[in-house]
């Protein structure tokens, strides 16, 4: 038998015997973490909606999620939820983009630059540019949006210096900028608030190089402030709600998608401290055959997080010794909000519940 | 001589049946700690008026219901003031536990906020904490002269100026009149009340603050002669 470089190579490393004769939710050796992490390894996610999963998960399964602004005690989960606290590690709202990512990355580093960001009034109630669905029904006043938008600069910069891994889930490479001031937006102005104008909202479909640009530009803050941090990347399988490109929806999620895993994959072969999750590949492959997807073709089913998620608790090398935390802020917490969680069930159950009319 | 006023509510209304003794007042007084008020042991019913969760709080409506000679207390036409549903204990380790602060409405925050909370989530927050005692509110409002008192502001730390404004702005809108003595001695709004006016434990107010917020209530005619006569 000639010898040649594929000759040796294990099963996994060949599409019949890696892919096509495998479940999906078995493939062997389909990643392994870059980095060897302490068993107590503390994550901050931040991202596309696809990223909310790797929060919800890393809550469920008791790892050491960050979340440096979260909701009061005994807050309850509806209207924690409602308010999106412990959706992300600080309460930014979806980040689809690295040029947001930067944005954030400057607050955090500045906060007197919050009060330089846009406050949008509608019929009576203001929003925050950065963030227009972050609360239900806005705020109740521009000094009130500014004073939430510092205190979450200063919770993302917190969850960036706290944290062993920052996860980071790129989700699209189209975006709105402000023309005049260079603000970027997470949703086009008009949409969920704002008004938008043409003359100032100028629509922006990052390219490659701009997006590692600014990815770098990002990962130097980010050791600025913690010059241990790894990030980690994935890619959002989510296909684009709409397009304000020139091309059909299906091919402008390709190019965005196919940009961004391209990203990824050259900026975690670039830097020992990036690593790429392939969960992109996992949903949107081919041998899924959609299936992972809702009847929309968009939404990502359950299941589909489930393999996911499998994939990835599966993969990550959490074999160092625990560290040792000088003042372990997070544990505290959540030990005291469990006992007060603890004790509100007890006073649920005593509680008076007949005929209390509304 | 008969009730002129029922009281209604937590520790704090210890204070009103203090200053209603000093100025002559009869009263009947449904007291429970605040505890057992946020814990839901008391609701109202239509036809009963407030009930009782078994047990003590039950054994103590019951002895009031026996001296008013009625079987629901607000059959007997008498006006209302009451102190309870402002939980002003547990909201504050809630929020103060973990440095929160909640936005005022020039957008300050306190000294010391970590993580500001918007006027929003508070008013959520507040009405899942205290919501069961907000449905008794609304619903003795409807059948009774409702004056809610303020307890006595014996700190001014920000959450607790933020916390008794939305509750008080939230008591107006089920219907209640809301009065806070505290206005009526401190020199602002934002002011903590001399420790003269404070019993020894530094949370309740004394005899001499109920005497005022009595007779206050009296001369603005919330209850007594000038009730009657008008």
């Amino acid at each position: 038998m000639t010898q040649n470089p594929y000759a040796q190579l294990p099963a996994h490393k060949f599409w019949r015997t890696g892919v096509s004769q495998v479940g999906v939710s078995e493939y062997e050796s389909f990643w392994r973490s870059k980095w060897d992490l302490p068993e107590n390894a503390r994550f901050s996610t931040y991202g596309s909606c696809f990223a909310q999963h790797i929060s919800r998960e890393l809550r469920e399964r008791k790892m050491d999620w960050v979340n440096t602004e979260r909701a009061p005690a005994r807050t309850p989960p509806p209207v924690a939820q409602a308010y999106n606290y412990g959706v992300f590690s600080s309460r930014t709202g979806n980040i689809y983009t690295t040029r947001q990512l930067l944005m954030w990355l400057v607050l955090a580093n500045d906060p007197s630059q919050c009060a330089l960001i846009e406050t949008w009034e509608q019929d009576g109630r203001f929003y925050d540019s950065l963030r227009p669905a972050i609360e239900p029904d806005g705020f109740a006043s521009e000094a009130e949006v500014i004073a939430s938008r510092i205190s979450t600069s200063q919770a993302f910069g917190r969850s960036i210096e706290e944290a062993d891994v920052f996860v980071f889930t790129l989700g699209l490479t189209e975006g709105w900028e402000n023309a005049q001031t260079g603000q970027v937006y997470p949703m086009c102005p008009g949409t969920v608030a704002g008004s938008f104008d043409a003359n100032v909202h100028v629509f922006k479909n990052y390219r490659y190089p701009e997006i590692v640009a600014d990815f770098d530009h990002a990962l130097v803050m980010m050791q600025s402030m913690n010059p241990d941090i790894n990030v980690l990347l994935t890619v959002s399988p989510v296909p684009l709600t709409a397009t304000a490109s020139d091309d059909h929806v299906l091919a402008a999620t390709t190019y965005s998608k196919s940009v961004l895993r391209s990203v990824a994959g050259d900026l975690a072969h670039g830097h020992d401290c990036v690593d790429y999750f392939p969960s992109y590949e996992v949903i949107s492959g081919t041998p899924t055959k959609g299936m992972f997807y809702e009847q929309n073709l968009r939404s990502v089913a359950r299941e589909g997080v489930d393999v996911v998620m499998g994939y990835f608790f599966g993969g990550l090398r959490l074999g160092q010794d625990a560290v040792e935390r000088v003042d372990d802020v997070t544990a505290r917490i959540d030990a005291m909000i469990e006992q007060e969680e603890a004790d509100e069930l007890v006073c649920e159950e005593m509680a008076l519940e007949l005929s209390n009319a509304s | 001589m008969q009730a002129e006023v029922l009281i209604i509510g937590d520790s704090h209304t210890d204070t009103l049946a203090r200053g209603c003794e000093r100025l002559g007042i009869e009263y009947h007084h449904v007291r429970a700690s605040g505890g057992a008020w946020f814990e839901g042991k008391y609701a109202f019913h239509p036809g009963r008026g407030l009930i009782a969760q078994p047990g003590p709080p039950k054994k103590k409506l019951n002895a009031v219901k026996e001296q008013m000679g009625v079987d629901n207390i607000f059959d007997a036409g008498l006006p209302v003031i009451a102190s309870f549903g402002f939980n002003m204990g547990m909201l504050m380790s809630a929020v103060s536990a973990f440095d929160h602060g909640i936005a005022a409405a020039d957008g300050s925050c306190g000294e010391n906020a970590r993580t500001v909370l918007s006027r929003g989530f508070a008013q959520q927050y507040i009405e899942a904490s205290n919501g069961k005692n907000f449905r008794i509110i609304k619903n003795i409002a409807k059948v009774a002269d409702l004056t809610m008192v303020v307890p006595p502001r014996a700190d001014a730390r920000h959450n607790r100026l933020q916390f008794v404004e939305l509750i008080c702005d939230r008591m107006v809108q089920l219907g209640a009149d809301v009065f806070d003595p505290s206005v009526m001695i401190t020199k602002d709004m934002t002011t903590a009340l001399d420790r003269k006016w404070l019993n020894e434990d530094g949370v309740h107010a004394c005899p001499d603050y109920g005497e005022l917020a009595v007779k206050t209530l009296l001369d603005h005619g919330v209850f007594g002669q000038k009730k009657a006569a008008a």
